[in-house]
């Protein structure tokens, strides 16, 4: 993943307040120690104001410290560590996609109300920060609506043999499957669902929180039929979206990700922004922002919070196709329900504590 | 005989001259002092890994654990505790001492490369641990620390936010290891390591304790590695998980052997080539890992003493 | 409770899981037994086989021919190992194993080159789709296939070494390779057959496992890490050190997380730990 960064007064086609961008783009190496020093020396050597980072949590973060220190602003479009506009946050971060915590409210919820059939289920939580989380806002939401946990499994990272764990549930015989299992597992794990045939045995099958990268590797046999949480689809019908996805096959002839639109939008509003204004001041700018005025996005009208920076947009709950279905051949999924709800004040322990103003 | 030992005693102290002089002026040089700075705590690291493949003759695979360990150590005490930094480097040092022993102990009288292998398996378990126990170690989003000044209560206090003094601070702790290991080295004790390295048997035969010397071998050398690591995590002020796994391990064996493992001076060559070049290539290319990989397979293949092999090659080939 | 009803799954779970990592690991310890090498880069072989898997699925639309395209194209990598690895010989082992972990790390980036960072999706083979009733519980027909094709090439590799000539070099060689060259036989010709062949059934036990756990760029080093925990406790240098290792430990990972799942994880280093302490050569190898 590439940190860029953005610059004035440097050339590269677009151009803002009359001046010309410059992006320096930097591999992060996937290391923090790389992160850290690179963003560092980009700041020191070319002056740069703004950042852009995301995907891996400790990258994320990482990135975050640095713009805390420097006093830049920070656009971070596709980490999910809910530390970013949580415990570690940084007036100076700003964070597209859905926080963790938030998407046992934005998937949860919103599944469940669309399926009271569910009365029992049973949890399958990737046994590390996100999965813990998840379990944990999850839980209550479970017990509100009312339906009864038959038991709650914690799979170590990097298992891949689920086969032990999926039997285990179906033993249970739950209405519900609910698989807190992201990344590289989720892959495996849904694959081995269908593998055990675990569709015809409960009613429904969740992944809260999956990605457009994820759903193309598990591929679309093993989809149908399966819930999905995702920050956003490429068939999501919206100006915004359209525009982007239909720019993005003409030139990538595949279609885009949602890291991709999430990256698109952030620095789209800030360079908007930046032009309004007439001014590249970074306080000036988060400020502006900090007013919380929608603005159109992938997901709709989608603004950031002012006491925590999180982006609000919808998150969505898509189900795999049957292939039949298809309008073309990569049109796996269809949507469901979306959910747009957050950690509430006394939910977040975020303070701002840098630059009061 | 005698001449040659001399010749080669008087050299030896030139290069480790010339080596802090190197280092003193090189931020004047540079002007890109973070990465002047992570090169010296690597060197640290190097130089600590390689009293065991240089000197004793063996690879451990998971050597990360130790660093990790150190750097995981300075982080939490500093956050939960604010300790002052020294207590910090020593504590780092102990933790990663203890597991040097833990680990030490159950691999050591294996050879050669099982235990390369035990060794790896043993950190790979310390890195699921650690991940799993993230109400400690942060898990997947690592820790953050502050730096704290360097500063003795009541004495004085010294901010380190300025790159340069951070240099010349891990300077301090590069110019005390290395003095340490060359002692060690030409000690008594390092000249049974070589008589191990070069024939196990003999060294038994001469009444050598074996096992014994191998082991606190790994242990100065897991020491010294957390002490890499507390530096690390002083520089960086970021630690996760990533720092115990293979990967980090693999970093040092890399540096080590493209550097050269036949004096202490190789793996301070092998850590400045091996993170230059991987930050110069990730500008260009995305997979710097491959051609670090090529670049590795390279030198063992026909350069297998390292960059100081070669120069002590054409040096002596000159004579 | 309902579990023991699943006791029967979670078992053939096990041996499923084992069976894979015979595959690896007989490989890698004749490897070691005959020519005293450790191949870090041999999970990387596994992957590639997986990758292969993938490869003619989505071209050919043909999975079956992988188990025929895999083991050929990683015979003739792993003699090509091998050949680099001669340029080694007489040099501190230590070399060989650094040689094999450089290896290891070009194969996973020319993978992620070729094929990208992302993982690819890899279905499980139409012929084989769906659940056989056993009665008290059914079970994936695939893993039934994949434990029953394992096992007869487990069978195979036994026959080989136990009753034909080559095996007996085989056999021999790992006891004494020294001895076997002085009694005439051509030793370099039988390494490059063992160290093509202990590639091959790498490559295949990529190619079996890929439909279960997909195929991504750093699923070699994973399954390395854990084939070294099934040769140490099996014992290096054994044929049925691989098998009992590898059933043993894939029934452990099995069962741990019917019991105990929050250790499963790291449960078979433990394992692996204790085996040392108290049988350093592993249960069945040599002293």
């Amino acid at each position: 993943m590439a940190i860029g960064a953005v610059r004035s007064p440097w050339r590269r086609g677009h151009k803002v307040l009359g001046r010309p961008i410059e992006y320096l783009l930097r591999d992060s190496e996937l290391k923090p120690e790389a992160t850290t020093r690179k963003a560092r020396e980009a700041i020191e050597k070319f002056g740069v104001q703004y950042m852009m980072a995301g995907l891996g949590s400790h990258i994320g973060l990482a990135a975050l410290d640095v713009a805390r220190d420097k006093k830049i602003l920070l656009m971070n479009h596709s980490s999910g560590s809910s530390e970013i506009t949580g415990e570690r946050c940084s007036r100076f971060g700003f964070r597209w996609t859905n926080d963790n915590s938030s998407i046992a409210k934005s998937a949860l919820t919103p599944f469940l109300k669309q399926r009271p059939d569910m009365k029992t289920v049973y949890c399958l939580v990737q046994d590390y920060a996100w999965g813990q989380d998840m379990n944990k806002n999850s839980q209550p939401i479970l017990q509100s609506m009312g339906l009864k946990v038959l038991g709650t499994d914690f799979i170590a990272v990097g298992t891949t043999d689920f086969s032990s764990y999926l039997l285990k549930a179906k033993a249970a015989k739950p209405d519900f499957l609910y698989c807190m299992i992201y990344g590289g597992d989720q892959i495996i794990a849904a694959k081995q669902v269908y593998e055990f045939g675990l569709r015809n045995s409960v009613k429904a099958i969740l992944f809260p929180w999956s990605g457009t990268t994820m759903i193309k590797e598990i591929g679309p046999e093993a989809c149908e039929g399966v819930y999905f949480g995702l920050q956003w689809w490429y068939t999501y019908d919206n100006e915004y979206s359209k525009n982007f996805v239909k720019k993005f096959y003409d030139k990538y002839k595949v279609y885009p990700d949602n890291e991709a639109i999430g990256a698109h939008y952030c620095l789209k509003v800030l360079l908007d922004t930046i032009e309004r204004l007439k001014t590249d001041d970074v306080k000036t700018i988060i400020q502006e922002f900090e007013k919380e005025k929608p603005m159109d996005g992938p997901t709709g009208k989608e603004y950031f919070r002012s006491w925590d920076h999180q982006n609000i947009k919808q998150f969505f709950i898509y189900k795999g196709k049957n292939p039949k279905d298809y309008k073309f051949k990569e049109d796996y999924m269809e949507l469901i329900t979306g959910g747009s709800l957050y950690r509430t004040k006394e939910e977040n322990p975020c303070r701002f504590k840098d630059w009061d103003l | 005989m005698i001449g040659k030992w001399f010749l080669n005693r008087f050299s030896e102290s030139h290069v480790f001259l010339f080596s802090l002089a190197f280092f003193l002026i090189l931020p004047l040089i540079v002007s890109n002092h973070f990465i002047i700075t992570e090169i010296l705590a690597y060197a640290i690291f190097g130089i600590s890994f390689n009293l065991m493949l240089g000197n004793v003759g063996l690879l451990s695979f998971g050597h990360a654990l130790y660093f990790g360990s150190g750097a995981y150590t300075m982080a939490l005490l500093l956050i939960h505790l604010k300790v002052n930094m020294f207590l910090g480097i020593l504590a780092g040092m102990g933790v990663a001492g203890v597991f040097a022993s833990v680990v030490g102990f159950l691999s050591i009288r294996q050879y050669g490369v099982y235990f390369s292998m035990l060794t790896l398996s043993f950190a790979e378990m310390a890195y699921f641990i650690a991940l799993r126990l993230r109400d400690i170690t942060g898990g997947e989003n690592g820790l953050s620390i502050v730096r704290p000044p360097l500063q003795i209560p009541g004495l004085f206090s010294v901010s380190l936010e300025s790159p340069l003094k951070l240099y010349y601070f891990v300077f301090f702790f590069f110019v005390l290891v290395l003095m340490i290991m060359r002692r060690l080295v030409d000690s008594p004790f390092g000249r049974v390591l070589q008589i191990i390295r070069e024939n196990e048997t003999r060294a038994r035969t001469l009444g050598y304790n074996v096992e014994r010397f191998k082991l606190t071998a790994f242990i100065i050398s897991g020491l010294f590695s957390g002490l890499a690591g507390t530096l690390y995590c002083l520089i960086v002020k970021f630690v996760h998980c990533g720092d115990l796994q293979w990967l980090k391990s693999g970093d040092v064996v890399i540096m080590t052997l493209i550097g050269g493992t036949g004096s202490l001076y190789g793996p301070i060559i092998g850590a400045i080539i091996n993170t230059f070049l991987s930050d110069l290539i990730s500008l260009l290319w995305q997979r710097w890992l491959l051609i670090l990989g090529v670049i590795f397979v390279t030198f063992v293949l026909f350069m297998r003493e390292g960059v100081w092999g070669e120069i002590k090659k054409a040096i002596t080939q000159k004579m | 409770m309902a579990y023991w009803e699943q006791f029967p799954t979670f078992i053939l779970n096990g041996v499923a899981l084992g069976m894979i990592y015979f595959m690896i690991a007989i490989g890698l310890t004749i490897i070691f037994g005959m020519m005293g090498v450790i191949n870090f880069s041999h999970g990387a072989l596994y992957a590639i086989g997986a990758y292969i898997a993938y490869t003619m699925t989505s071209l050919i639309g043909n999975f079956w021919i992988a188990l025929l395209v895999a083991p050929a194209v990683l015979f003739v990598i792993g003699v090509g190992e091998y050949f680099l690895l001669r340029r080694l010989e007489g040099a501190d082992p230590v070399y060989q194993l650094l040689l094999t972990f450089g290896l290891a790390l070009i194969i996973q980036e020319l993978v992620i080159v070729i094929w990208g960072t992302v993982g690819k999706p890899l279905s499980i083979p139409p012929l084989f789709r769906g659940m056989i009733d056993f009665g008290p519980f059914t079970y994936p027909k695939y893993r039934i296939f994949l434990i029953f094709f394992t096992g007869v090439l487990a069978f195979l590799i036994w026959l080989a070494i136990m009753k034909t000539k080559l095996g007996a070099m085989i056999r021999a060689g790992t006891e004494d390779s020294e001895m076997v060259s002085c009694v005439g036989i051509n030793i370099s010709r039988l390494f490059i057959i063992v160290f093509g062949v202990g590639a091959s059934m790498a490559g295949v036990a990529g190619v079996m496992a890929a439909p279960l756990v997909g195929v991504e760029p750093f699923m070699g080093m994973s399954i390395l890490i854990i084939s070294f925990v099934v040769v140490v406790v099996g014992g290096l240098g054994s044929y049925s050190g691989a098998i009992l290792g590898g059933l043993l430990i894939g029934v452990i990972q099995s069962v741990f997380i019917l019991l105990l799942p929050a250790v499963a994880a790291v449960v078979v280093f433990a394992f692996m730990a204790i085996i040392l302490i108290l049988k350093p050569q592993g249960l069945l190898g040599k002293s």
